[in-house]
């Protein structure tokens, strides 16, 4: 900038206003040349073109900010207020600035005056408009020394850096919320390299610097190498993957976590990275096993309860051939005692004595195996099957209760995958329930009739339907809770076991009543490696 | 004797019913065998003498409502409860609705046979009790309606000579009321007559001489 060039453009206000923005035209030309300045007219031209076309407030004001040179239009748009009023009060500017930011730029200022050079860098503050928004500003000044007598000032450049604050300060949350998210989030290179792992992913593996993850393969985080093969490729293909996976610490211990990952592709389509979110479930599988564990507890309880009242049937059942087993053999001693009997009459007594033993003995073992504390171990199973066996076990207490059984049993009936004990204990629970509720009903119309068969949608389904009081809509909404009962002697659990042990099979159970008497319960199982849709297979890699 | 007494079984479990039966066979006790409380009912003849020998746990018709149906029907034969299912609510119905005895399964042979024997043994007596006292009671029939005003009165221990006055009768018409009484009834002296008389009373004479 040239000596002669300053003065001018510094007089310049005091003979032109430079706002409202005016783009100079061929009216200025003469008032200019009769100034005869025509050197440097084309440059003041160019200059107020430039200045007064961009978006930065450009001045020039004396270093004792005493008197304002020049300021761009660009001021009224920046700081909200006219030109004009900055020219009446050249300190008016510095009244926008926000107090915190104050002292900052007086200081600024103080120090290039001193210095009587440009202030070293950027200087960035806030100012407050008089309608109450605030703006972000960038400001560079340049000293210029006076010559010829002319005054000291400063020539700088003010930004509104508003709108790039703004989204720095978006993009720096964002960046704060991936760090600290309790999800491990990782960042991968198409190729398959780390990129990024955030502070709930390094803890996770085990690791105390990211850089001991970045530029590994993702591959070797996990517990099988071959199987995270196949998420990425899965990834790769379908844009994006979800499910269980098992991952290696730094340590080398394993464990669970629930992987959802996805492709982020750029405007035209193409991968850029990609990007997992994961959830260390060992707490969450823990706590499943734990209430697996305490399903099965209660189950048993639930057994030895029904055992408990069903002992006293039990022991009928035992009585019966005791009975006749001491009376036949009896009745033998006494023919042979007389040298009455004939051979044959004998020979049927003992026949009959030994059979009937042979009927204690099925008792007994239907009875050891009924409360045998069997770990729950899971088999393919014959759902016909378990509902003889629990009928078989319900005998006495069908018999007792004047109880007419019907059955529609489907054969042959798909299998299910499942825990016989349990299994049967559902079903005994289901009897005992029909049988107790027609304990009112007259005694030619209790009818109990349990049918199964495939449903079509990938399960069996076993219903149990009674002719006894039915279910009023309250006490279908309360059934499946437990202590919920009617009846003196029971608990109020079969029901509410009943339906966790199918729940925890896959299954699920359901009670309604029957449009003429009663009411029927029924359960649904899905198919053993069937594609049922209701199961929940934890991993859902494509076969 | 016209019917040899029997022992009418009544269980649900063949095997129980089958083993029953061959132990009364093997004492040479007549029986009758059931598996249901109605069944029995439906066949059984009251004028036949013997036991019931009755479980109690029934498909349809329980022991306990057996017993009931045959207080109701005035059927006084004996019942043996047998039941594997021996609580004592349950014993103390079956005891107070007039069982014979009650018996747990499974049971001593030879008690259940002693029960039975005492059973029939009660039987037995009670129906020629109740056949002697129809054979007075027909005797006591034939009388006239004054000749059992006399024998009421006698029988109440009233001397001749009140009787004579309170029924404004002379000694003589008495005597011959009295001698016609004692051939009817067939009674070997007045205190067979008293003897003859209190067999029914109750059941017949004074009741129907003061209605």
């Amino acid at each position: 900038m040239s000596g002669d060039f300053l003065p001018a453009l510094i007089n310049a206000p005091e003979t032109t206003r430079p706002c409202p923005v005016r783009r100079p035209g061929p009216e200025d030309e003469p008032a200019a040349a009769e100034r005869g300045d025509g050197l440097l007219r084309p440059s003041e031209q160019e200059f107020r073109l430039l200045v007064e076309g961009i978006d930065c407030v450009f001045w020039i004001i004396s270093t004792d900010l005493d008197q304002v040179f020049y300021i761009s239009p660009a001021y009224e748009k920046v700081w909200g207020r006219s030109c004009q009023s900055l020219y009446e009060q050249p300190r008016s500017w510095l009244e926008a600035v926000h107090p915190d930011d104050v002292r900052q730029v007086e200081e600024a200022i103080r120090a290039a005056r001193q210095q009587r050079s440009a202030n070293q860098g950027d200087l960035v503050y806030r100012i407050l408009r008089s309608d109450g928004t605030l703006r972000w500003i960038r400001a560079r000044a340049f000293l210029v020394p006076g010559e010829q007598g002319a005054r000291d000032c400063f020539i700088g450049l003010a930004e509104d850096i508003t709108d790039r604050k703004q989204m720095e300060e978006a993009l720096r949350l964002k960046d704060r919320a991936l760090e600290c998210s309790a999800t491990g989030i990782a960042f991968a290179s198409p190729d398959g390299l780390l990129t990024y792992v955030n502070q709930s992913a390094l803890r996770m593996w085990g690791y105390a610097d990211s850089r001991e993850m970045l530029g590994r393969p993702c591959a070797a985080f996990w517990h099988d190498p071959a199987k995270a093969a196949r998420v990425s490729e899965q990834l790769r293909r379908h844009g994006s993957w979800t499910g269980e996976l098992v991952a290696r610490r730094k340590d080398g211990s394993c464990f669970p976590v629930e992987l959802s990952a996805n492709l982020v592709t750029d405007a035209a389509g193409e991968p850029v990275c990609m990007m997992a979110s994961c959830i260390d479930v060992t707490a969450r599988k823990q706590a499943e096993e734990r209430l697996q564990h305490l399903q099965a507890q209660l189950a048993h309880v639930d057994r030895l309860a029904t055992m408990g009242e069903l002992a006293s049937g039990l022991a009928h059942e035992l009585n019966q051939p005791l009975t006749a087993i001491a009376t036949y053999t009896r009745a033998a001693v006494r023919l042979l005692r007389a040298g009455t009997g004939d051979p044959g009459q004998l020979l049927q007594a003992l026949e009959q004595a030994a059979r009937q033993a042979e009927r204690a003995g099925e008792v007994v073992h239907r009875l050891r195996r009924f409360v045998a504390r069997a770990e729950p171990h899971r088999s393919l199973l014959d759902l016909n099957e378990l509902v003889r066996e629990a009928l078989l076990l319900s005998e006495y207490d069908l018999r007792d209760g004047g109880v007419h059984v019907q059955l529609d049993l489907r054969e042959p009936l798909p299998p299910v995958e499942g825990d016989r004990i349990q299994l049967e204990q559902v079903i005994l629970n289901l009897i005992r329930n029909a049988v107790e509720a027609m304990a009112d009903t007259p005694p030619g119309q209790r009818n109990l009739t349990i049918i199964t068969g495939p449903t079509g949608q990938g399960t069996v389904e076993v219903a149990v339907c009674d002719a006894g009081c039915g279910l009023t809509v309250e006490m279908v909404q309360r059934l499946f809770q437990p202590f919920q009962t009617t009846k003196p002697q029971g608990m109020g659990l079969g029901l509410a076991i009943s339906r966790s042990i199918i729940q925890a099979h896959g299954g699920w159970m359901w009670a309604r009543p029957n449009p003429e008497r009663g009411a029927t319960f029924s359960f649904a199982l899905p198919i053993a490696g069937g594609t049922s849709n209701h199961g929940a297979p934890a991993d859902r890699l494509p076969r | 004797m016209e019917h040899r007494p029997t022992v009418f079984l009544v269980d649900d479990d063949l095997a129980v019913r089958d083993a029953l039966r061959l132990l009364m066979e093997s004492v040479s006790l007549p029986v009758q065998a059931y598996a249901t409380a109605q069944e029995f009912l439906d066949t059984y003849d009251p004028s036949l003498p013997g036991c019931l020998v009755l479980d109690v746990r029934l498909p349809g018709m329980s022991g306990l409502e057996l017993q009931e149906e045959l207080n109701a029907r005035k059927i006084y034969l004996p019942v043996i409860i047998i039941t594997g299912h021996g609580d004592v609510p349950m014993a103390v119905r079956a005891m107070k609705a007039g069982a014979f005895d009650f018996l747990e399964k499974p049971f001593n042979d030879q008690e259940l046979l002693d029960r039975i024997h005492q059973a029939i043994r009660r039987d037995l007596r009670r129906r020629e009790r109740e056949a002697q006292r129809d054979l007075i009671a027909a005797r006591v029939a034939l009388l006239t309606p004054r000749e059992r005003e006399v024998l009421n009165m006698t029988v109440a221990g009233k001397t001749n000579q009140m009787i004579a006055e309170e029924l404004h009768i002379s000694r003589k018409t008495l005597d011959i009321h009295r001698s016609k009484i004692m051939e009817k009834m067939q009674a070997q002296g007045v205190a067979d007559l008293i003897r003859l008389a209190l067999l029914v009373e109750g059941a017949d004479c004074c009741r129907r001489s003061s209605a």
